[in-house]
């Protein structure tokens, strides 16, 4: 592979446009450049847009900027642009920094020649064995026309979903609404589920329940904590930006002047950061190397968050470190909890495996009150390691326990956080809940009962047609061998069904489809940028657009708000989602007034969107207003007040939401929850719910039993989700052909595998292949697996272990595992050195 | 060092890189004990025995490779071309 060793330079009048990052959570603030293909600028500061001279070597740090960063782009006249996409140095969010994903948004973009040449250009239909172009026209007439068969015939519950519900790239608050507007208020589906788990419901509900919505605070107060704690999550490798701009800092006493002006007469040193993690991972090593004797990992035992954090608040309530103040005016359910949840250190020690010594330091550092009877300013972070932990729900409510008894909720410098994965941006109306549980519970289920888990919903032969929207739970899902399977298997009875139809019409094609799945087909269609391994089941493909070839609108983990502007055309007939939802319904309801029934064609009114823009006015700029119906928005009542005028003049630093006002014609944002004291309950104080330890969930520990090793999965640095993008790129394919299983050097000469070699990993879920990457780092008989990847499927050999609310434990996987053969290649060209700093 | 193309001398195991980090420039520093180019910045890594190879960072490009010629009559190693982009340029000859 060449790399490209020349860049296009911007000139003076090329157009410049901001671009929120379309990957993670964190949001980075961009700017696009945008000019002729035919002329670029001179290297000279004043000849070209970025002020910047390349007659001589540029000094460290003064930019980023790398040939990633450029391509050329053809509008939908043919007329082709250079564009460039790089950092802006003026957002608050990453101050200039660009990390490995986000630097590659320009190269991701569309481009015949470059590597995105198979984005899906126009609909595909499945025609035996074959995928062939269409016309919107044609594709929707059998979309929609299959859809409004089984909506009369057979009720909403048979239209299946599993959709997007974040914002950036394959997200943002038009294309919640709309697809929102489509499954709950037109079609009024339950079965939906969602892109990373298998019902309609919330990753935090624990939080939720608790009254403490889970972006509660600014990054700004990562640089203002005393103690951070880092709970189930890596945060160098998923928030890179944030932990580099706001975190670092803060731990190398680069922040003191700040927190001395906004904490005067407290006392403050560079912050302590504690990792909770069974695994040590490269945000540890980076933390470690930067700040010796200020970081601590607790290396839990796998799944014993819970234990963990009621031990620490056993520990602190015994010793008065709590704001008993607090509690009493702003909280109820204190006392039962700690009664309930009431751990020793001995016994927490013998469950999560950490010396006593090494809890007591945890609990010292983080909730001893200052020499001022203040509480440290401690602020609660995590992810994934929680969310997919061993009873999410569980775990949650146990960290919210010791958080809002030292309140480390609603200060400055404190917060109860995640720290998320995808770019928030959700706008709907309410879910449109089944009458009952699916597959119904053992014993009643307090809360959020009202799901259907989709994927057993399928596996059982329910369901008449499933749509794909903007994910690819072939990759992703729990359970995913066997989920995978199902599907095809249903698929192909409607494969055979197509096959057999000659010169048919639309409606001869619904009916035939249709009656298929009375035999337990199973019509499959997917919304994308790409076909994906999704192609392998689907029936129909449907194009899509990513952020800047559509307006878009997202939040990231602050709540900070952009508009990313649209400044290219989609490729070929691909479509912003807001209006593809739109083109559906608008279908729906021809279909519906040619057979005379108005009700229905009633029903899916309301899509007259000809922009994103219009989407929005809809629905996030509706929530709250007189006479709309009921929409849950993260934007909330304020929403109104935002424009997409507003947002422009905002730029990359845009509003944190809620918006609180518009003040000499600029919005007033907000930037930590819950100062007043007052949490999200009917009578406004935060609750406290008991979450005894109550063991691993079944499902995972029936595989530990039988299984010799862990196999904790997560994401690495370098690849993005599914590796949507990613699989067309040498730079990451040649570094990752196939998904990397990290293991210990002892377990891999036990095993007698070698660096690169491949391994089968194997339960009675399922079995994938993944190749050899060692780290004496890990634990053994403990692994580190890449998920979502499209070659080494790590949900395979996820079991179907959920929390009451259906949210998967994916980190409970254990498996064994067996050498499989070698690809020299690998070992050629693939490098096997330690991620550790 | 082990041997590996396009590695130059009689043992076929000298190579050269950009110092500057194809992130944003920091000068990289090589840690023996690892065989690793490593950048304090933003803890970013290259595998010099895989050609610049990005290990984990933030770089989009791996570390830009100096292409060498060994000439055994005086033994001398002398730099021929450049593969990739050096940090800060908009090209490698300025």
């Amino acid at each position: 592979m060449r790399d490209r060793d020349r860049i296009s330079l911007p000139p003076r009048n090329a157009t410049k446009t901001q671009l929120t990052c379309h990957y993670c959570i964190v949001g980075c603030g961009y700017h696009v450049y945008k000019w002729d293909a035919d002329s670029e600028g001179g290297p000279a500061p004043n000849q070209n847009a970025l002020g910047l001279g390349f007659s001589k070597q540029i000094a460290p740090l003064q930019t980023c900027l790398t040939p990633a960063m450029t391509n050329v782009l053809t509008h939908a006249d043919g007329k082709q642009c250079n564009v460039m996409i790089v950092p802006d140095a003026a957002c608050k969010v990453n101050k200039g920094l660009s990390s490995t994903r986000g630097g590659k948004m320009a190269s991701y973009f569309y481009n015949a020649q470059g590597l995105t040449k198979e984005r899906l250009l126009y609909p595909r239909r499945y025609h035996n064995s074959q995928w062939i172009d269409a016309r919107w026209e044609e594709a929707l007439l059998v979309y929609a026309g299959l859809l409004k068969k089984i909506l009369v015939k057979d009720g909403p519950e048979a239209i299946m979903f599993s959709a997007f519900d974040h914002g950036g790239a394959g997200g943002g608050f038009e294309n919640t609404w709309a697809t929102g507007k489509l499954m709950f208020s037109a079609i009024r589906t339950p079965t939906v589920r969602i892109h990373n788990r298998p019902a309609y419901n919330s990753e935090c509900h624990g939080n939720r329940d608790m009254g403490v919505f889970e972006l509660n605070n600014s990054y700004e107060d990562a640089a203002l904590a005393d103690v951070i704690w880092s709970i189930g999550n890596n945060p160098y490798e998923n928030q890179t930006n944030y932990f580099l701009a706001h975190w670092l800092p803060n731990l190398q006493g680069a922040t003191l002047d700040r927190k001395k002006s906004t904490f005067p007469g407290e006392r403050v040193e560079a912050a302590r950061f504690i990792f909770v993690d069974p695994r040590r991972t490269p945000s540890i090593a980076i933390c470690e190397s930067a700040a010796p004797g200020r970081v601590l990992h607790l290396d839990i035992q796998p799944g014993t968050d819970t234990a963990l954090w009621n031990g620490l608040l056993t520990y602190i309530v015994d010793r008065g470190w709590i704001d008993r103040d607090f509690i009493a005016r702003h909280t109820e359910g204190f006392d039962i909890t700690v009664a309930r949840n009431r751990m020793s250190l001995e016994e927490c020690s013998r469950i999560t495996g950490l010396p006593v010594g090494k809890i007591k330091q945890a609990a010292e550092w983080s909730y001893k009150p200052k020499a001022e009877r203040v509480l440290p300013r401690c602020m609660h972070a995590f992810e994934k390691g929680v969310i997919w932990g061993n009873d999410n729900y569980r775990i949650e409510q146990a960290i919210g326990a010791v958080v809002l008894a030292t309140h480390n909720v609603g200060r400055r410098g404190a917060g109860w956080v995640r720290m998320g994965g995808h770019q928030e941006g959700y706008t709907r109306p309410p879910y449109s809940e089944p009458p009952s549980r699916y597959p119904a519970a053992d014993s009643p289920i307090a809360a959020h009962d009202k799901l259907i888990e989709v994927d057993d919903y399928i596996v059982s032969g329910h369901g008449r047609m499933l749509t794909y929207w903007a994910c690819n739970n072939f990759q992703t899902g729990n359970n995913s061998q066997n989920v995978r399977e199902a599907i095809l298997q249903r698929s192909n009875i409607v494969k055979r069904a197509i096959a057999s139809m000659r010169g048919a019409s639309a409606d001869e094609l619904v009916d035939a489809i249709y009656d298929a799945t009375t035999q337990g087909g199973l019509f499959v269609a997917s919304i994308n940028i790409y076909p994906t391994s999704l192609a392998e089941a689907a029936h129909l493909l449907l194009p899509a657009a990513i952020p800047g070839e559509m307006d878009l609108t997202s939040m990231n983990g602050e709540r900070r708000m952009r508009l990313s502007e649209k400044f290219i055309d989609p490729p070929g007939d691909a479509l912003p989602d807001c209006l593809i939802a739109a083109r559906i319904a608008q279908t729906v309801a021809e279909l519906s007034r040619r057979d005379n029934d108005t009700e229905l064609a009633d029903r899916f009114s309301g899509f007259e969107w000809q922009t994103p823009e219009d989407a929005f006015d809809d629905g996030f700029r509706r929530a709250g207003q007189p006479g709309a119906p009921p929409i849950d928005s993260q934007g909330g009542a304020s929403g109104h007040l935002v424009t997409y005028e507003l947002l422009r003049q905002a730029g990359n630093n845009g509003v944190q939401l809620p918006v609180q006002a518009i003040q000499d014609g600029k919005m007033i944002g907000t930037e930590v929850l819950y100062v007043d004291g007052k949490f999200d309950t009917p009578d406004g104080r935060a609750r406290f719910f008991p979450s005894a330890w109550s063991g691993l969930l079944p499902a995972a520990e029936r595989q530990k039993r039988k299984h010799a090793f862990w196999i904790n999965n997560g994401r690495l640095n370098e690849v993005w989700q599914t590796a949507y993008n990613n699989q067309y790129d040498p730079f990451i394919t040649q570094r990752f052909p196939m998904a990397t299983l990290q293991m210990n050097p002892h377990d891999m000469q036990a095993l007698g595998v070698a660096p690169t070699d491949v391994v089968e990993i194997y339960n009675d879920y399922g079995s994938t292949l993944a190749m050899v990457y060692p780290a004496a780092e890990i634990k053994r008989t403990q692994t580190f697996l890449l998920f979502g990847y499209m070659k080494g499927i790590a949900g395979d050999v996820t079991t179907t272990a959920t929390d009451p609310h259906f949210i998967p434990y994916y980190k409970g996987a254990w498996a064994s595992i067996k050498r499989a053969g070698s690809m020299p290649q690998f070992k050629r060209t693939v490098s096997t050195k330690s991620r550790y700093f | 060092m082990n041997p590996m193309p396009p590695g130059v001398g009689p043992d076929l195991d000298i190579v050269a890189f950009s110092s500057m980090c194809s992130h944003m420039g920091c000068l990289v520093s090589y840690e023996a004990a690892t065989a690793r180019l490593k950048c304090a910045c933003h803890f970013s890594m290259f595998d010099p025995e895989k050609s610049g190879q990005m290990i984990i960072g933030q770089a989009t490009q791996n570390l830009p490779q100096v292409i060498l010629e060994y000439r055994a009559a005086d033994d001398t190693v002398h730099a021929v071309a450049i593969r990739g982009l050096i940090y800060g340029r908009q090209t490698n000859l300025l």
